[in-house]
């Protein structure tokens, strides 16, 4: 091995100079250890470093290096840069006659954990695991809509146990209606995949007496039926990878790798842990290396537990039998110095911050952008009302573009809690900003069953297959007669609607027949006009495009018949009531409960738009100007919270927990955290926002005492 | 207010990655047809059909596990050991909603693996290096993966690469054969870059040409089931240059979200499985005149 350092790289060939706590990381030679990164302080710049350390000065095999990002996306950027660098490492060492091995980037594991943890189960074809439909989201709600014995009412009204099960969830304060059938499904399938992700011991559940071990045959229902119908969801993923890991060929899988890396390790959950843990345990050192800020986990909903950043040296010590090396990462080369300032004293300013277990031990960051001029950098837009300050603010950013300050749209990100374009939230913003003729790119704007393709679609569907309603259960009449009409009228005489009409003749001149794919026949109307033209729009097409797939996940639900739902039967000129039951209870049920408004790890920011997205999408990002609403925002607890705390007694977890914040301050502390996140996105400017009314309302983003906003921001 | 902000932030610059690009599911596929490959890889639509994908992954699925009984147990798999192997794969695809175009497709299914498994498991098995075999490399702005079925030693211990397709030999110079030949020189050189040294030869197997019965009722295999590719490597640098161009063409098509017709339709079978030809201005004089179609009479599988 040649005696270079990757510091001389850095500073000779990319002028850049590293602090002595960024050399500290990149020279950590052995043994677990975490990084404490705050905001802006690089750290993908220190992962990519490690890794071309590990790669061209130690040696390492591309193939013993196991890399975890948080999205897929950020993944992608990793490699880039990975890539980037080692371009640039060759010529510098070239140019200064260092020899240094070829190794194939391509081939280290990189990506987010679901993704390595798949590919590797496929590539060892890991019994368990193999031919298994991996459903998302919509998939499972729908998979346990159809098949779990908890949620059907012929079973809950002849099994008393089942029934007690759900009231005396109904009766718990935090759980919420459990209703209908659908409220059912949304609330067992929180708690199944928080079991999985909690890494709950079963066992203990069943012995615990009503009504846990009513929820433990519950999920010992969900993984029989995975199993009978080849099924897998991504929680069960990780369940099945640390399965894994503990056969012969898991072994030999661990036994190839030499370094694990996490990064956001503090959006991590228990049996992710467990995984990262038992890939080096054993191994002496067990180079893990986690990488993360407990100040930006946002993910509790995902089942993200923040405290999995914080004990990793106590889980070391019982896992791995090892001392972890911390290390912190203060200096911030993102934002202006004052925005550095506030992100600061935000934090601090809360006094559930303070208490033990909130936060890691950590020093506060520290600018070091070189950003000090002097403007005010933490404003605030603060009016009468949300229409006036809407106003204010579209024109705070006119005044930005028209003064040179930021040279397109796109510079300047609009954050919100929810980017909904209702009055509560992104609408009035939208409103002033399209009045000023700034565009505005929010694709999720609006609820997916509000756009007009989707409408259309949706519309000329139903007039094909129960026109008249005849079968239409009354939640849903009003909402499908909506569609029906918005088609009748706006479609009339196109070729849509004139195929549907003729049709539906047939359908009511046939006696006893069947549609063979309905999924056929929906392409059919995508290839006519209007549905057609929508097409040309790249947002509108996708949209369909999720249609198309929402669908075919409805259709490919395994039923108890055993029917295929993509064939329809006509009984008398009518689609059978039977499948226009299930077409309303199961696929039109879902929708109407809106399609999930998760992240979209493709957000982007076109050029000469100005960006609206949410905190979460906001992850990771940096933007010059960043305006923030929802100062409105009212930390409430919520079912994870308190499940967490009830699951708390089944966690098969032999690391003692630390001392934990009880349900109301964990909240707190996460919308905390929300905020910390949206502020110190910010690079030159940073601008909250909100009218009078909200400021008095909200608890979080105004800070922890009621003069804080006003007293640290200046008014525009 | 602002005057020291004035002329501070840069330029905005576009954050641009290199994608991973696979052989099968985009470069091949694009080629095939741009529009079809964006559609249904890139903007989220569902194909209506399963039957097409039935085939193919019930074929490689069975042989890869035909491949590991033989390397786990040193003997070779019986009728009754593919036929476990076929109705596990059977059951499990069915489950997903993946099914056969008909019993008659199914059947045949397995008995092309059957045939394939007696005609050349025997010789074959014994000399597998590997199976399902991942390579990747890095080209300048994009990503290259790709699986090779099969990694073997030939008699005289050189490395082969043999790939299944489910499928009758298209004849020569269509352009679907042509496709996989530059496959597998691209192949060749993702597998020269691993190991340093390119294969010896790569085979192309077309098992459905087992079906044909002469042949293999004298335990001959059928001589147009194989196509054998030698490499040069200039040729392995023309078709590596050529599936580059191919990935540009992706690589824009990204950015810009347009996915055009082929200007060559594609082969038939390509558009008859296409939910997209209803309005399709390149196989309109398949299709078009269907519409109104009468959407009773669509049924595939009687």
């Amino acid at each position: 091995m040649n005696d270079w350092n990757i510091v001389d790289f850095v500073t000779q060939q990319l002028g850049v100079e590293l602090t002595e706590e960024q050399i500290a990381i990149i020279n950590h030679s052995e043994g677990p250890a975490r990084v404490l990164a705050g905001p802006g302080s690089g750290k993908t710049l220190m992962i990519t470093l490690f890794v071309l350390r590990l790669l061209y000065r130690d040696g390492v095999a591309p193939e013993a290096i196991f890399v975890t990002t948080f999205t897929r996306k950020a993944a992608l950027n990793l490699e880039e840069r990975i890539l980037q660098y080692a371009q640039h490492l060759r010529a510098w060492a070239e140019d200064n006659g260092i020899e240094l091995p070829d190794p194939d980037i391509t081939r280290i594991h990189l990506g987010t954990l679901h993704e390595l943890a798949n590919d590797i189960l496929l590539r060892y074809r890991y019994g368990p695991y193999r031919n298994r439909l991996l459903m998302d989201e919509y998939q499972q709600a729908l998979f346990l809509y159809a098949q779990h014995p908890y949620v059907q009412s012929f079973i809950i009204n002849n099994n008393q146990e089942i029934r007690e099960f759900w009231e005396h969830l109904a009766n718990a304060p935090w759980c919420g209606p459990v209703d209908t059938r659908w409220q059912k499904v949304r609330k067992l399938m929180v708690l199944l995949n928080r079991m999985v992700e909690d890494h709950v011991n079963i066992e203990a559940m069943q012995e615990a007496g009503f009504p846990w071990y009513r929820l433990a045959r519950a999920y010992e229902h969900y993984v029989e039926q995975l199993n009978n119908y080849h099924r897998c969801d991504f929680a069960h993923l990780q369940r099945f990878f640390l399965e894994f890991l503990n056969t012969p060929q898991g072994e030999e899988f661990r036994q190839s790798l030499q370094w694990v890396l996490v990064d956001e390790y503090q959006d991590t959950n228990r049996i992710q842990e467990r995984i990262y843990m038992k890939l080096v345990e054993g191994k002496r050192p067990a180079n893990l290396v986690v990488v993360g800020d407990d100040d930006q986990a946002i993910y509790r909903f995902r089942g993200g537990t923040v405290e999995c950043i914080i004990r990793f040296p106590s889980s070391c010590q019982h896992y791995l039998n090892q001392e972890a090396t911390t290390y912190y990462l203060v200096h911030n080369f993102r934002s202006h110095e004052e925005i550095v300032d506030f992100i600061n004293k935000f934090i601090n300013s809360f006094g559930v911050a303070h208490l033990p277990g909130a936060r890691a031990e950590k020093p506060e960051i520290v600018a070091a952008s070189g950003i000090n001029q002097n403007y005010p950098a933490v404003v605030r837009i603060i009016g009468e009302t949300v229409p006036e300050t809407a106003e204010r603010v579209a024109r705070f950013i006119h005044y930005l573009v028209h003064n040179n300050i930021i040279h397109d749209y796109n510079q300047c990100c609009f954050l919100f809690y929810s980017t909904r374009e209702n009055r509560y939230n992104a609408g009035p913003y939208v409103q002033a900003l399209n009045q000023l003729g700034i565009p505005c790119y929010n694709p999720r704007g609006r609820t997916f069953l509000e756009q007009e393709e989707v409408v259309i679609f949706l519309g000329a569907l139903l007039s094909l297959l129960d026109p008249y309603l005849d079968n239409c259960p009354p939640p849903y009449q009003q909402m499908v007669n909506g569609w029906m009409q918005y088609f009748n009228e706006n479609c009339n005489n196109t070729p849509l609607a004139n195929f549907v009409h003729d049709q539906r003749a047939l359908i009511e001149e046939t006696e006893v027949g069947h549609i063979a794919n309905i999924l056929e026949v929906v392409y059919m109307l995508l290839a006519l006009s209007p549905l057609s033209d929508f097409q040309n729009d790249p947002v509108r097409r996708q949209r369909l495009g999720q249609l198309t797939a929402l669908l075919e996940a409805f259709l490919t639900t395994p039923t108890n018949g055993g029917q295929q739902l993509a064939r329809i039967p006509i009984e008398n000129g009518q689609i059978a009531q039977q499948w226009l039951n299930k077409f309303y209870y199961m696929f039109i049920g879902y929708i109407k409960n809106g399609i999930s408004d998760a992240e979209d790890e493709n957000v982007i920011a076109p050029l000469g738009m100005v960006p609206i997205m949410t905190i979460h999408q906001a992850k990771g990002l940096e933007f010059p100007v960043v305006i923030v609403d929802s100062i409105r925002y009212n930390a409430q607890p919520d079912v994870i919270h308190h499940l967490e705390q009830e699951l708390a007694q089944f966690y098969d977890d032999p690391v003692p927990d630390f001392e934990q914040l009880d349900p109301e301050q964990k909240v707190l502390m996460d919308g905390v955290r929300l905020f910390y996140v949206a502020y110190s996105r910010a690079q030159y400017l940073l601008v909250v926002v909100g009218s009078q009314n909200q400021l008095c309302n909200g608890n979080v983003a105004k800070g922890g005492n009621p003069k804080f906003l006003l007293n640290h921001t200046i008014e525009v | 207010m602002f005057d020291e902000l004035q002329g501070l932030i840069p330029e905005p610059h576009p954050v641009t990655f290199r994608p991973r690009l696979s052989m099968t599911a985009d470069i091949l596929a694009a080629r095939r047809c741009m529009r079809q490959y964006g559609y249904f890889r890139h903007e989220r639509f569902v194909p209506s059909r399963t039957t097409q994908i039935y085939f193919g992954t019930i074929v490689h699925q069975v042989l890869d596990m035909a491949h590991r009984f033989y390397e786990e147990t040193n003997q070779m798999p019986g009728d009754h050991e593919i036929e476990e192997f076929f109705n596990e794969v059977h059951d499990a695809l069915v489950a997903r909603g993946i099914r056969p175009r008909s019993r008659a497709s199914q059947d045949n299914a397995l008995e092309v693996i059957r045939r394939f498994n007696q005609l050349e498991g025997p010789n074959l098995y014994p000399l597998v290096i590997d199976t399902e075999c991942h390579l990747e490399t890095n080209r300048d702005d994009y990503i290259l993966e790709g699986v090779v079925d099969v990694l073997r030693h030939d008699e005289e211990g050189n490395v082969e690469i043999w790939d299944y397709k489910g499928m009758r030999r298209p004849p020569d110079g269509n352009p679907i054969l042509n496709d996989y030949i530059w496959q597998m020189r691209v192949y060749a050189e993702l597998y020269c870059q691993k190991t340093g040294a390119y294969p010896t030869r790569a085979v192309l197997y077309f098992v459905n040409e087992l079906l044909e019965d002469e042949h293999f009722q004298q335990g001959q295999r059928p001589p147009q089931a194989l196509y054998v590719i030698e490499f040069q490597p200039e040729i392995v640098q023309a078709a590596l240059a050529e599936f580059d161009g191919t990935a540009h063409t992706i690589i824009d098509r990204l950015q810009t979200r347009e996915w055009p017709e082929p200007e060559q339709p594609p082969p038939q079978e390509t558009c008859d499985a296409c939910d997209l030809r209803w309005n399709c201005m390149v196989a309109q004089h398949h299709y078009n005149y269907h519409i109104p179609h009468n959407i009773l009479n669509i049924d595939q599988e009687e």
